[in-house]
């Protein structure tokens, strides 16, 4: 099953790749059965390539230990550097790194931060005024008040996390194939069309913003709730918002710096790998444009859930681009010791 | 480090299993606010079809308005589901001024959700207004 998983697994990021771009841009992810199913699918392969990898890891130190030897012996290592499935394992290891904890850290903070503000909804005069005659509506129907104040917002909240973990599991699972297989080629060039049709079907006049003003005094924000209702209550300015204005809105400045640390960690590594000798410097290149198309589409398109195709392609490109070098198996022993 | 990544990942992984799993199982407001809507929309359609007998289209008007606002209980800030559930209250044509109390609360919600269409629910408004203004001095 070892020998045949590692490609079938490769295979099937490539499907899923695909499969989760065409959704983004041909069906309404916002619906959360869809989402669901896109979930259920990366976190299907991302836990079964885990389990494969921490399977080599456990097989490499059963062997180390019968040896009775301290260090990897000679023959072990010998051994290994026959056996490809084996090496694969060990090279994939590498994708379990200090950025990508930190980049985990930093999503969590957001997620943290959303969750808090879905269960403390926003204290706002008109808003309180409308739940008030929504309530009065409900009394004299002589039903119980809608649970939709505290739901509404909590499912906002709960597709936006569910999104943001499926793209660090492809940023994931993308360095790991990178690290582990010399082929990782061919997904990136995939993952450079998929990105470049989503950006096209992206871009145009229709759906750029109106304009391009961000409250400047919103520390908390108003949380995931609806963000037409906070239009239509005048609280919000009744115009196409991008999703960088309403992430301003719903999670204040605190929240939108939780929501781009990852983006200016992976920044700041690829800044690094420019300086890299062991490096072609195309690469970090590469990356920073893909950043940038990133930001772009996030400040001045209309917010719509079809870019749900251009973030996924554009973190796996991300995740392909910002590797450290390649090295070979001895030296990632070492590491790993 | 390299174990402290590893569980973390380990632990997105999960996360994104169980959140896609509820996504999937778990009946979300709404989504339930959708299934009453598609029915309520069915039996308000039936109330406007003048082959029926009055009392045929009287049932299926209340049908209508009990899943208006079932569907209204999951998802309230619709302001489309309120202006039906008012054109309903206005079918029935109730006497009762609890009732008409209600139906002034569902155009005023609406009112409030979509400014685009005020106009046409100040009409409304004052039209239960006066009606309710006739009923008193009839009384």
């Amino acid at each position: 099953m070892n020998k045949h998983f590692y490609d079938v697994s490769f295979f099937a990021y490539c499907f899923l790749l695909v499969f989760s771009c065409m959704s983004g841009l041909f069906l309404d992810l916002s619906s959360p059965k869809l989402l669901g199913i896109v979930g259920l699918a990366w976190s299907a392969l991302s836990l079964l390539v885990f389990l494969w990898v921490v399977e080599r890891v456990y097989y490499f130190k059963k062997q180390v230990g019968k040896t009775g030897e301290p260090g990897l012996s000679h023959r072990i290592l010998k051994s290994m550097s026959q056996q490809k499935f084996y090496n694969l394992g060990v090279k994939a290891l590498r994708s379990f790194n200090a950025i990508n904890f930190l980049i985990i850290i930093c999503g969590a903070l957001y997620c943290f931060w959303m969750f808090y503000l879905a269960l403390s909804p926003p204290r706002v005069e008109p808003l309180l005024k409308l739940n008030e005659l929504i309530a009065d509506f409900f009394q004299g129907q002589g039903l119980a008040e809608p649970n939709i104040f505290w739901a509404s917002p909590m499912i906002s909240a709960w597709l936006n996390a569910t999104i943001l973990l499926i793209l660090f599991l492809v940023f994931w699972l993308m360095q790991l194939y990178v690290y582990s297989n010399s082929q990782y080629w061919n997904i990136a060039w995939l993952a450079l069309s998929l990105f470049f049709l989503s950006f096209f079907a992206m871009i145009g006049p229709g759906n750029s913003v109106n304009s391009l003003h961000i409250p400047d005094n919103i520390w908390i924000g108003y949380g995931w709730s609806n963000i037409d209702v906070l239009q239509a209550l005048g609280i919000i300015p009744n115009e196409r918002l991008s999703y960088f204005q309403m992430r301003f809105y719903a999670s204040g400045i605190t929240g939108v710096t939780f929501f781009y640390l990852p983006g200016l960690i992976v920044m700041f590594v690829l800044m690094r790998n420019m300086f890299s000798k062991s490096l072609d410097r195309r690469l970090p290149l590469i990356g920073l444009l893909v950043l940038l198309v990133l930001l772009y589409v996030d400040i001045g398109y209309n917010a719509n859930i079809r870019q749900f195709s251009l973030w996924i392609s554009g973190w796996c490109l991300l995740g392909c681009v910002s590797i450290r070098e390649r090295s070979n198996i001895r030296r990632i022993y070492r590491i790993h010791q | 480090m390299k174990q402290m990544a590893s569980v973390s990942t380990f632990v997105t992984i999960i996360l994104l299993l169980l959140f896609s799993l509820c996504q999937i199982f778990l009946q979300l407001p709404p989504q339930k606010a959708a299934l009453h809507e598609s029915v309520a929309s069915r039996a308000f359609y039936t109330s406007q079809n003048n082959d029926l007998s009055h009392q045929e289209r009287n049932s299926a008007a209340q049908k209508a308005k009990s899943h208006f606002i079932h569907a209204l209980a999951n998802n309230p800030y619709e302001a489309g589901l309120w202006i039906r559930l008012a054109s309903v209250h206005k079918t029935l044509g109730s006497e009762n001024s609890q009732d008409n109390d209600s139906l002034v609360d569902a155009v005023r919600v609406a009112r409030i959700l979509r400014s685009d269409i005020q106009p046409n629910l100040d009409r409304i408004l004052i039209q239960i207004n006066s009606e309710n203004r006739n009923d008193i001095t009839h009384e």
